[in-house]
């Protein structure tokens, strides 16, 4: 009995096949269901400060053209829909790698999605103490003109040196673990309650940033925090900062970077492939439109912020961050919720349209990067690639050691923010590892007719496609291997020409280290002790003959 | 004997729902040999789900319509092939003319005829296999019906030479274990041939349990997996058979399994539980000392899920998922 049968059942919507009464076969969900979960999995709140990051990093971005290179995810999008309609199963790019290449590229692609998750959750927490919590007390200090609170605020956001940054971070883990550990049901119930305060917070902040403009921003920055908006630009101005520079290039090196990274997550539709009705339908619906929702959605959030605050102001902001000149101006990173301030001084709107919302629902998201890779980990352990101690689950049916392994390595990575700026080029590197991963899968798609002709033959339609006269998954195979190795080169693009190569250089080997060299390492030591226990790890995974 | 205990093992592989991929099947059937198993088992639910009819054209074609791909194949090797891919998915290809099919679809009373004499067709093929391949090696092989298995098939099981079907038996593994088997279920809302309700289930556990010498030695080959573990966890439907959503979007998960073998493990606590029917729940859990295990199923795409299970004496020594 299996809801993994759902293809058999659209075949027998279709008219197709006679099935047997008691079929174990169940109605499937709907295709609508499906893009409303592609849409759910990934943080789009985060595009406040991605808004801000990427416009240093490539100058000359033009941010709402560069949104619109969130395109480029569409060849993935489609290698997925192509995959999952021909292999309706659970563990999405790593059944997918594994069974097309070998078990090894499938476990390394999977692992560095998986640690991904892991350190952002890590990453999150920061961000969700420095600029969720912190920006609220500072907020509300300067509204209420109450010092101490300001100092709070300006303490818990300092991104490192702070022991209560630290403390609270920690807590903040414990507690995101803790409903981890109590399971799906509780977690589930914070990703809605954070889903609904997503839409809430955006309403509220358009609503505020569309009766606003960049003049009454500059009046309100004098009066609120005695900041004085010409004297930012021209801070910024000396720094080499060129307003109005716009250009091509760094414009679509933006958009296939930080846009792209702000909806990784948007193909965890095809992770439940095979309970879909109408494959056919449901996956293009889910990935493509998961897509363009985030686009919109995108585009929206940057219009009515260019509206309220003005892109110069913004683009001042994030060359000033670059070189660390913004925080004795503001007293700490103005991550685009906190400059509502200068638009509104009402407390009720602040806390609904700006950071302290924005803080919560980063926590839930933080919670939900970490909940799939637990998972994993837990599966890992179960494929011999880490020992047995982690598959194992307590009473109440929670992988407890999977669990604390998963904290443990989101808490380092916490925890080395909180001291050293070492990782703060990681956001780059995550994208680069990402399509690391992704690299593979496109060529396990260009492969794939050829060398699992078996799967292929009895492949839907749907997976069947042509495009230019070849089968289509080759033809995005290929194009996604190009932007796979675009985007990586683009992502080390500031490393390679930035001023601070020495500074990003550790930063770099222990991204790559950890995501590269430790999995292989894994393996090999997987390898040995399955060996040691009498069946091989190769065997493991090695395919019986069936003649 | 040694001083410290006897370092003899028996090793065993486990797999379930097979659900008439022909492909799994033979490989079931090696896996004795490829994981240097001496007993081999599978759990249950060895029939498939559905018909797929090759219709005959008027120029001696065929053509099929599955999963939204229209196939036109000529007699011949050709046909064979797509008959011989469709069936490797576990499903059933029949050759008929367009007025059979209509009668079909008219008549869902031929459907299940038809279903229970192709199920029987295929299962008897498969011993014949079997029994080829198996003959002379020394490796057991006990299968058991599921409760997706229509009681039709139970006869031809009885052919086999090498295959033996343990349903409510208990069979001595080696000296130092024994094994019973159950392939009931619990009711499903599918109405199964072998869905029972969960006392009845309970008074045929019993029927076998109670035969079993040592019980903390032993393992219980029981197909639907105890109650609220997490070998058991599917989606919760409703009543047209429509998986329930959670507020997030997701599947709202239950537990389906029985509670009946729920009681029979923590109430004899065996050295293992053998289980199957969820196929999404490949899992391992403890209850009491009992470790239960479901490997869990991807017979749709000729992957024969599985687990090697190493018993010494009095304990077992090691686990193994494979994915074969």
């Amino acid at each position: 009995m299996t809801v993994q049968d759902a293809a058999q059942m659209a075949a027998q919507q279709a008219g197709d096949v006679f099935s047997r009464k008691a079929s174990g076969l169940t109605r499937v969900v709907s295709p609508w269901t499906a893009l409303a979960y592609s849409f759910v999995a990934p943080n789009i709140t985060q595009a406040s400060f991605y808004l801000l990051w990427s416009v240093t990093l490539f100058a000359g971005a033009n941010m709402q053209i560069a949104i619109l290179f969130m395109i480029s995810l569409l060849p993935f999008a489609a290698i997925y829909v192509y995959f999952s309609a021909s292999m309706p199963r659970s563990g999405g790019e790593y059944i997918y790698i594994s069974r097309v290449l070998t078990p090894f590229l499938g476990f390394i692609a999977s692992w560095t999605l998986t640690i991904v998750g892991l350190n952002w959750q890590g990453n999150n927490t920061n961000y969700v103490i420095n600029w969720g919590f912190g920006h609220t007390f500072m907020q509300l200090g300067l509204v209420y003109k109450n010092q101490a609170m300001f100092s709070l605020g300006t303490e818990m956001a300092k991104t490192q040196g702070s022991w209560l940054v630290w403390i609270m971070g920690t807590i903040s883990l414990m507690l995101s673990f803790y409903v981890i550990y109590r399971g799906i049901k509780l977690f589930m119930r914070f990703v809605w309650a954070a889903m609904i305060l997503t839409w809430v917070m955006l309403a509220v902040y358009a609503i505020v940033m569309l009766s606003v403009n960049p003049t009454v921003v500059a009046a309100g920055m004098k009066a609120v925090q005695n900041i004085d908006y010409q004297n930012v630009l021209a801070q910024a101005r000396s720094l080499g900062w060129q307003p109005g520079l716009y250009a091509l290039l760094p414009t679509v090196l933006a958009g296939m970077t930080f846009m792209n990274l702000t909806c990784l997550g948007s193909t965890y539709s095809a992770n439940i492939a095979g309970e879909i009705k109408r494959v056919d339908k449901a996956q293009p619906l889910a990935q493509y439109g998961s897509i363009i929702l985030f686009i919109v959605y995108y585009e929206i959030f940057t219009y009515v912020t260019y509206h309220g605050v003005g892109v110069d102001l913004l683009q001042a902001i994030s060359k000033l961050n670059s070189q660390g000149a913004d925080v004795p101006i503001f007293k700490a990173f103005p991550q685009i919720p906190y400059l509502m301030v200068y638009a509104t001084q009402n407390p009720f709107l602040l806390l609904i349209g700006g950071p302290f919302a924005w803080g919560l629902i980063n926590w839930v998201g933080a919670m939900g990067l970490a909940f799939a890779p637990v998972r994993n980990l837990f599966a890992y352990s179960f494929d011999g690639m880490l020992p047995p101690k982690f598959n194992e689950v307590n009473r109440r049916g929670s992988p407890v050691y999977a669990v604390l392994l998963g904290f443990v390595i989101a808490w380092f990575q916490f925890t080395v923010n909180c001291i050293t700026p070492l990782l703060s080029a990681y956001q780059v590197y995550t994208i680069t590892i990402w399509f690391f991963g992704w690299m593979f899968l496109s060529i396990a798609a260009i492969v794939f007719p050829w060398r699992r002709k078996d799967i292929w033959d009895k492949a839907p339609e749907v997976t069947r496609q042509k495009l230019l006269g070849a089968p289509a998954i080759v033809v995005w195979g290929v194009v996604g291997f190009i932007i796979s190795i675009f985007v990586m080169y683009a992502t080390l693009l500031p490393f390679f020409q930035g001023a601070s190569v020495y500074a990003q250089l550790p930063a770099l080997g222990v991204s790559f280290g950890f995501y590269m060299i430790l999995p292989i390492i894994l393996y090999f030591v997987a390898i040995y002790m399955n060996k040691r226990r009498g069946v091989s790890l190769d065997k493991r995974f090695r395919e019986v003959p069936p003649d | 004997m040694s001083p410290f205990g006897s370092s003899k093992k028996i090793r065993l592989f486990f797999t379930t729902d097979v659900h008439g991929s022909t492909r799994v099947f033979k490989k079931f059937i090696n896996s004795g040999k490829f994981y240097e198993a001496q007993v081999i088992i599978l759990g249950g639910d060895m029939v498939g789900k559905m018909i797929v009819p090759l219709v005959e054209q008027a120029n001696h074609s065929f053509r099929a319509n599955y999963l939204g791909k229209v196939y036109d194949v000529a007699d011949g090797d050709e046909l064979k092939h797509l008959e011989q891919t469709l069936e490797d998915s576990g499903l059933y290809p029949i050759r008929v003319s367009p007025d059979e099919v209509r009668a079909f679809g008219e008549d869902k009373s031929l459907v299940e005829q038809h279903f229970a004499q192709l199920a029987k067709q295929r299962i008897t093929t498969w011993l014949q296999i079997a029994d080829e391949r198996l003959r002379g090696t020394g490796i057991k092989c006990y299968v058991q019906p599921g409760n997706d298995d229509p009681y039709e098939i139970d006869e031809a099981l009885k052919q086999s030479e090498c295959v033996m079907n343990v349903d409510e038996t208990v069979v001595d593994l080696d000296d130092d274990h024994q094994m019973i088997s159950v392939g009931a279920a619990n009711q499903t809302p599918w109405q199964c041939p072998r869905d029972l309700p969960e006392e009845e289930l309970t008074r045929r556990i019993e029927g076998v349990a109670g035969k079993v010498k040592n019980p903390a030695n032993a393992v219980f080959n029981l197909h639907v997996p105890p109650y609220d573990t997490n070998l058991d966890v599917a989606p919760e439907l409703d009543p047209n058979l429509t998986p329930k959503l959670s507020l997030s979007g997701g599947f709202k998960m239950i537990p389906v399994g029985s509670t009946a073998v729920r009681a029979a493990i923590e109430k004899y606590q065996p050295l293992l539980g053998l289980h199957g029917h969820i196929h999404e729940s490949r899992s391992a859990q403890k209850l009491g000392r009992t470790m239960c295990i479901n490997p869990g199923s991807e017979y749709g795409e000729g992957v024969l899920r599985g687990v090697v299970i190493e018993l010494s004496k009095q304990k077992l020594e090691n686990y193994t998922f494979t994915m074969g």
